[in-house]
Formats: structure tokens, C-alpha cells, sequence
């Protein structure tokens, strides 16, 4: 998944023609970024035209030739089964009223959706709260639906509320979209959680990939060096992090 | 009414303990501390200045841009003798989405509170010298027009406002007017031409907002306003928006270095000792005195990068030196 | 000449500081937001422009003019059915212009004209960028020009004019601002052409002929200052 910044064919721009429409290369699957023009209304013949700024990945799952166009961004568009920290804004009779980022139209999260939801069992959650979730359902002219467990098992599977115990301290900080997706996704090439974890820092991490990081500790200062790490890491060459990790942990801790 | 910054309970605890143990989430060591100041002034330009705080990383935190436009107009019945002078500030959606576009400042919103006690700051104290702007009494006065455009708002605002516009009208100059049998002759609108004028500045005041953040919740306050129990709550300097929108109470003050309260507010909030007015005001002093001293040295630097072959067309020369 | 900043607005989705050798401008774009009731449209994005004059309390009728002309070229760019229900907003703020000191618009009425053409122009080049930054889905790129012909019939790229002696006392005859759609690296329509003064066909020829190599030159600029803009974006992977 290594970028190559060195062919300029790599880097798309709207308007742009994808590479597999040149090379006349068969997609069966559409990712982000791109758009099928509708000039034929059966479809056939349409162009493919990438719609952001961003570099071509193609990929093969299966036997489906998958498309799309990496960027990063600060706002979070809802996708189905994406993992989440929503933050809990309003409550109805049946549902908790979320934000997923600020200032976006708001997603629901119902009732019925957490494990052993019954009419009286529900889940006490104050507003401010903070939610990790999954996107159930994107609903064409309805906000989308948020789950708080596993629909198919029925489990918690870590979902539900992200509170720090009595004598913890946590933290959220705000990141970019395609950081957060680095690092919840890549963990084996982007070792920087772990890195942190071998300086000693023992924490806990949940990460949305709505531009979220929620990380607690066992005491303030060290909620603070993990935020500051993670926070100036994003900004650096991957090469510096170590750097970066050490300023902070002997200003901190030591 | 445009929504409001979210803010969630693990960041409102996560900032609170955090100032509790007089730590900032910014990298700010204390809750004295205040940001790095950045002052830059248009070269090409008079009364363009652009200040931002920056935070200890060096990212830039709050960033105002200044502006003054001169205008000559007839001056107020009441006042023949003097010119105006008007502060316009808008808040709106290049700074934040929880400013609306199209809203008009009224008292109400902080931002037309904050802009009203800048412009008395700089009006009622005198700051400014008003008759020096009138051309021809009762005729022709300029009408100084300032604007302060908000580009970036993470707190600070009121700190980074009041020394835009200081630095703004210390550094502006309208053109010279020549007037003659009571009419004006010519306006020398090219200053290469002939050398603009200075605004009258007598003296700088600077506004500084403390934030008053409680440990106690109010309801306990009121039970122990009795027995008085002072040191109970923070004092926060020159808080970013987050920090501003946990606190429980705001005191401005405006002073100048010569050790004078031009305007001070305490627009509701906690209630306060009375006597932490007189030491917030003690303790605002020598960062107004480190301000002052920032604005009058951008401003000489200035100075002395357009003046950089002044001394080539100079009539001084050294023979008088001795 | 013409200096580029991206995502200079840490609040917003995408901004960019557009600075050219006589004008200079600041713009944000955010989306998809939650609208208004009122700004909600059911099967596209609406679309707020808002820009705010230099100096004085605005948007005022000039300032409106611009935000109509943007809007409605905005419409025909970004991806609108993409989000249905939601709003994109995009704010201007000009910083300076030429024209903003004591007196300069009194000389000649076609001031009015050449300052504001001057804003808009900078305005779009400069929200195309924060569109881009903000990753917005957009149907193609786009780049704008402006054009003067003076009494001599020279065609000139204001873009270029430095000082405010040298704009006024280029006494133009028409001026005409043209905005290019850009497809696969090259012109494919014109999106928008706003044109004063009085001119003969044959100079709206010219005018085209010198915007399109004009654009032609800067859209590199502008590709690579993208490419750029996409390397910072993941200035954490290898």
C-alpha cells in the first residue's frame, strides 16, 4: 500500500480519467472519489472520472477488480459498517441523537440497538457522552442509523461507552480522517501505537474513524504526553516520530 | 442561531483537570502564561497589520487582520470640531461554522459585545485624538474606518483585537490636505508625493480577558459565601475557545503602561472577591507593558525597513557631529 | 506573482490564502453541513457563498453580484447529487485589493468595474483550491483569468499589474474575465465569461486565444501545487 509520488499518473484531479478507463481495464467495483457520468442512460460507455484530489489505488478482493482514489480530509462522511466515536447530543423516546462530526447533520442511534435492548433495559447515557459504534444503515432521506453492537451476534463486542474508570484519565483528540484510518487499519507498517506502548506508556486506545482518538491513562500527565505524541506525530515524516516521542516523554514523565 | 461547538464530557473533564494542575492543553505551562505574539505589517501598505497567537508548537491559534480606510465627510452636527471614528468587526463563516453569515453584531452576541468595549476602549479614554482629524470645522473631517477581519478564532480574541487595531492606527497615515480660504485645496493621495500624517494615539491602551473557571459547583459557593474562602477559584489568562467556553465567569480589563484602568467589565459570571479586581488589574500590568513594548518595536522595525535609503536623500550630514 | 497557501484555516474543511501581485484574498469551504430547514434542497447540496468586502459591512450589492456569479458557476462543478439535503458553505474574505486606498476609485468609473473583476477572479481561483482542500467531489477542475484590452488594443493579464499607478493608467477599453473548465489537462468548456466594456468580436477571440495559453501555463502550477497538497496529507506513510 506504499504510495509512489515519483509517476505523476498517480496523482489524480477531478476530471481526470482513471487509469483503467485509459488501459480499458474492467472495475466492478466503484470506491470513493470516483463518478460514472451519465451520458448513456444504460450505462454503457460512460466515462469514470475521478471527482477528488487524491492518488489511484486499485486492488483485487476476490475476483473483483476494486477501484478508488485515497485522500485524506477533516470531515466525515457516514459509510456502512465503519467504526465510530459518536458523540451524544440528544435523547427521544427511542433513540439517542448523535454527532458524528461537527456542525454535520446529525445520525441516530436507536435503543433497540444495543445488546439485550428491551423496552425497560435502556442504556443510561448522558449528553456529551461519547459512544463507540459501528454505522449500521445509510438511509437514502433518513439519518443514518448507528449500532452499539455486534447485529449478527448480539454481542458488545467493545462497543458502548468510552469512560474513563474511577482514578483514569482520558482524552480525545480530533485528527485527520486518513491518519486515524492509518492507524486503526495499519498497524503492522505503522507501528506508532506501538512504539508509544515501548517507551512505557501503557494506555488504552479506541479509534474512530470519524477523525477520533479517544486514549486513557493512569494519570494526567501521561493522557497528555500520549495526546501531545499522537498530535504532533500527524503533522511529521514518519522518520521523526521517534524523535518526537522521546521530546515528549522526557518532558512529561521523566 | 447557528449550532454551537460541540464539546464532550471526556475533553470538558480532560481540560478542567488539566487547569486544575495548572496545565494547559495547548503545551502552556501555566495559567499566566499567554501566547506568542506575532505582529506583521504590510510593507506596502499603511494600518495593515495582521496579529496572530501562536502556540508554544508555533501553529497559529488566532489570527485578526487589521485595516483602516480614511474617509472625508461632514462631521456631526454636535461635534463640528471632530473627526469619527468607528470600529466594524464580523464574525462570520470563515472563521468558524459556529459563527452565522449574514448576522447582524448586536450587543447580544459576544463578538458585537467584545467589538463595542474595544471601540469605547479606544473612543472614551481618548486613546484617540478626534480633533486632529477635523479639516474644516463644521465642513470637512475624516471619518477613520477600521476593520478587523477574524480569520482565525481559537480564543484570545479580545487580547489580539485590541492590539491589531493599536498597532493599526499607531502605524496608519492619511494624506496631508492642504486647505486654503476654507476650502480644501488639494488631497495629497499619494504619500511618495508628499508624506502622510499620523493619527493622534495618546496613549495604548490593551485589553486583557481573565477567565474565571470554579472548582466548586455554584450551589456549594453560595452555602460558603459566609465564611469566606478565598484562592477557591482559577484565574486562566488568554484561554482558547475551549478553555473559554468551560469557564464560569470573564473579567476584562483594558490599561495602558502608565499604570491606568481604562475600561474594566465583569459582565456576570461567578461572584468575585472585590479585592481580586485590584490583583487581576496588578497582575495584568506587566503583560500590557510587554505588549506595548512588542507593538511600538514592530512598528520602528517598520519604520526603519522603509526608511532603508532615507538616509541617502538626508540634508543631515556629519559635519556638525564634531 | 501569484503565491499560493493551502489549508491556512485550521477550523475549516479546506482554505487558501490566494495572493496575487495586486490583490489578495482568503477563502474557506466547509461541507457537507447540517443546513438550515429553509436552505434544504432534497436532491441536491445547496450551496452558500458568502464573501465579505475589505472594508466597510458587507456583503454589499457588489459583493452580492459576486456571490450569485460564483454560485451559480459552483453549481455546474461540484458533485450537487452527491449530497442531498446538505449544504455547502464557502466563505471569502478579501484582504486587500488595489483600490483600497483614499480616492483611488474617483478617477475614472471604470475603477469600479476592474476592482471588483479583480476580486471575483482571485475569489475563484482561490476557492477552487479550498474546494479541492476540503475534498469536495467536483466534476472537473477549473481556472479563471483576467483579461484587459487597453486603448492600444494590447491584451494584458491583470494578474500581473503590480502597482495601483500602473492599473489606473492602463485605461482599458473592455475587461473580461473567463473561467475555464479543465478536463484531463486540457480546456474543455468555458464555464463562465463576464466581459465590460465595449469590445468587437475579433478581440474576444484574442482575449480567449491568451486566456487559454494563459491557463494552460498556471494549471501546471496549480497541479503541482495539488501534488504538494497531497504529499502533506500523508507526510506520516513512508
Amino acid at each position: 500500500m506504499s504510495i509512489e509520488f515519483e509517476e505523476q499518473q498517480n496523482l489524480i484531479l477531478p476530471g481526470d480519467l482513471l487509469e483503467c478507463e485509459k488501459n480499458n481495464k474492467i472495475i466492478h467495483i466503484l470506491g470513493q472519489g470516483i463518478y460514472l457520468t451519465y451520458d448513456n442512460m444504460l450505462y454503457h460507455n460512460n466515462k469514470l472520472l475521478a471527482t477528488n484530489a487524491g492518488i489511484e489505488q486499485y486492488k483485487t478482493i476476490g475476483s473483483n477488480n476494486v477501484c478508488n482514489i485515497e485522500y485524506n480530509s477533516k470531515r466525515y462522511i457516514p459509510q456502512q459498517g465503519d467504526y465510530v466515536i459518536a458523540t451524544v447530543t440528544n435523547s427521544y423516546s427511542t433513540h439517542f441523537v448523535c454527532s458524528i462530526a461537527n456542525f454535520s447533520n446529525t445520525v441516530h442511534l436507536p435503543y433497540a440497538n444495543f445488546p439485550q435492548a428491551t423496552k425497560k433495559n435502556r442504556p443510561k447515557y448522558e449528553n456529551g457522552d461519547l459512544v463507540y459504534c459501528r454505522v449500521k444503515l445509510l438511509r437514502k432521506n433518513l439519518p443514518a442509523e448507528l449500532e452499539c453492537m455486534d447485529s449478527e451476534t448480539g454481542n458488545k463486542d467493545g462497543f458502548g461507552i468510552l469512560e474513563a474508570e474511577a482514578g483514569r484519565h482520558s482524552a480525545v483528540l480530533n485528527c485527520s480522517l486518513a491518519y486515524c484510518r492509518e492507524l486503526l487499519f495499519n498497524d503492522k507498517e505503522f507501528l506508532l501505537l506501538t512504539k508509544l506502548v515501548k517507551n512505557n506508556l501503557g494506555f488504552e486506545v479506541a479509534i474512530g474513524v470519524n477523525g477520533k482518538i479517544w486514549i486513557c491513562t493512569k494519570s494526567l500527565t501521561e493522557t497528555l504526553c500520549v495526546y501531545k505524541i499522537l498530535e504532533a506525530c500527524e503533522k511529521v515524516n514518519r522518520s521523526e516520530h521517534d524523535g518526537i516521542i522521546e521530546k515528549f516523554v522526557k518532558e512529561f514523565i521523566k | 442561531m447557528a449550532k454551537e461547538l460541540e464539546l464532550n464530557n471526556t475533553e470538558k473533564k480532560f481540560i478542567l483537570s488539566l487547569l486544575a494542575q495548572n496545565q494547559r492543553l495547548d503545551g502552556r505551562k501555566s495559567l499566566i502564561e499567554t501566547r506568542n505574539l506575532d505582529i506583521k505589517i504590510n510593507p506596502d501598505a499603511y494600518g495593515d497589520v495582521y496579529v496572530s497567537l501562536l502556540t508554544p508548537e508555533g501553529s497559529v491559534s488566532t489570527r485578526v487582520h487589521c485595516k483602516i480606510t480614511a474617509d472625508i465627510v461632514k462631521p456631526k452636527d454636535k461635534r463640528p470640531f471632530e473627526g469619527s471614528f468607528y470600529v466594524n468587526c464580523e464574525i462570520n463563516g470563515l472563521t468558524g461554522l459556529q459563527f452565522e453569515n449574514y448576522s447582524k453584531p448586536n450587543s447580544m452576541s459576544s463578538e458585537g459585545y467584545y467589538t463595542r468595549f474595544l471601540e469605547s476602549m479606544i473612543l472614551r479614554s481618548n486613546a484617540l485624538d478626534l480633533e486632529q482629524l477635523c479639516i474644516i470645522a463644521g465642513e470637512k473631517v475624516w471619518d477613520i474606518r477600521l476593520d478587523l477581519h477574524v480569520l482565525e478564532y481559537d480564543g484570545g480574541f479580545l487580547e489580539c483585537a485590541s492590539i491589531a487595531c493599536l498597532t493599526s492606527l499607531l502605524h496608519f497615515k492619511r494624506p496631508y490636505v492642504e486647505v486654503q480660504n476654507e476650502k480644501i485645496h488639494k488631497v495629497y493621495t499619494d504619500l511618495d508625493e508628499r508624506d502622510g500624517v499620523n493619527l493622534g494615539v495618546l496613549h495604548i491602551p490593551i485589553a486583557v480577558k481573565f477567565n474565571i473557571f470554579q472548582q466548586l459547583p455554584t450551589e456549594e459557593l453560595i452555602k460558603q459565601s459566609n465564611n469566606t474562602n478565598p484562592g477557591k477559584e482559577l484565574v486562566a489568562i488568554d484561554c482558547t475557545i475551549k478553555e473559554e467556553m468551560l469557564s464560569n465567569g470573564e473579567v476584562l480589563v483594558a490599561l495602558n503602561k502608565n499604570r491606568e484602568i481604562v475600561q474594566l467589565d465583569k459582565p456576570g459570571g461567578v461572584p468575585l472577591q472585590s479585592y481580586k479586581l485590584l490583583e487581576l488589574a496588578n497582575m495584568a500590568l506587566p503583560m500590557v507593558e510587554n505588549i506595548t513594548s512588542k507593538i511600538l518595536k514592530a512598528i520602528e522595525i517598520d519604520e526603519s525597513k522603509r526608511n532603508e535609503y532615507a538616509y541617502l536623500l538626508s540634508a543631515e550630514n556629519d559635519r556638525y557631529d564634531g | 506573482m501569484v503565491s499560493i497557501k493551502y489549508s491556512v484555516l485550521k477550523n475549516l474543511d479546506g482554505s487558501c490564502e490566494y495572493t496575487t501581485a495586486n490583490s489578495k484574498v482568503i477563502t474557506g469551504v466547509s461541507g457537507p453541513l447540517e443546513p438550515k430547514q429553509r436552505h434544504r434542497l432534497p436532491l441536491q447540496s445547496a450551496i452558500e457563498v458568502f464573501i465579505k468586502p475589505s472594508h466597510g459591512v458587507g456583503p454589499s450589492t457588489r459583493e452580492v453580484l459576486m456571490q450569485d456569479k460564483l454560485a451559480t458557476a459552483l453549481q455546474s462543478i461540484i458533485v450537487t447529487e452527491k449530497y442531498p439535503r446538505e449544504l455547502i458553505q464557502v466563505n471569502a474574505q478579501i484582504l486587500s485589493n488595489p483600490f483600497d486606498s483614499f480616492g483611488s476609485l474617483q478617477n475614472d468609473p471604470f475603477n469600479e468595474i476592474v476592482s471588483s473583476m479583480i476580486d471575483l477572479n482571485s475569489c475563484f481561483n482561490s476557492i477552487f483550491l479550498s474546494l479541492i482542500d476540503a475534498n469536495i467531489a467536483l466534476k472537473s477542475c477549473y481556472f479563471s483569468n483576467l483579461f484587459t484590452i487597453n486603448d492600444k488594443n494590447q491584451v494584458i493579464n491583470i494578474t500581473n499589474v503590480e502597482s495601483l499607478e500602473s492599473l489606473q493608467s492602463l485605461s482599458h477599453k473592455s475587461i473580461h474575465l473567463l473561467v475555464f473548465e479543465i478536463e484531463e489537462n486540457k480546456i474543455s468548456n468555458i464555464l463562465l465569461m463576464d466581459s465590460k466594456g465595449t469590445f468587437h468580436d475579433d478581440d474576444i477571440i484574442k482575449v480567449i486565444d491568451a486566456a487559454q495559453a494563459n491557463t494552460e501555463l498556471e494549471f501546471k502550477n496549480i497541479r503541482s501545487l495539488i501534488k504538494e497538497k497531497v504529499k502533506d496529507d500523508y507526510i506520516w506513510k513512508v
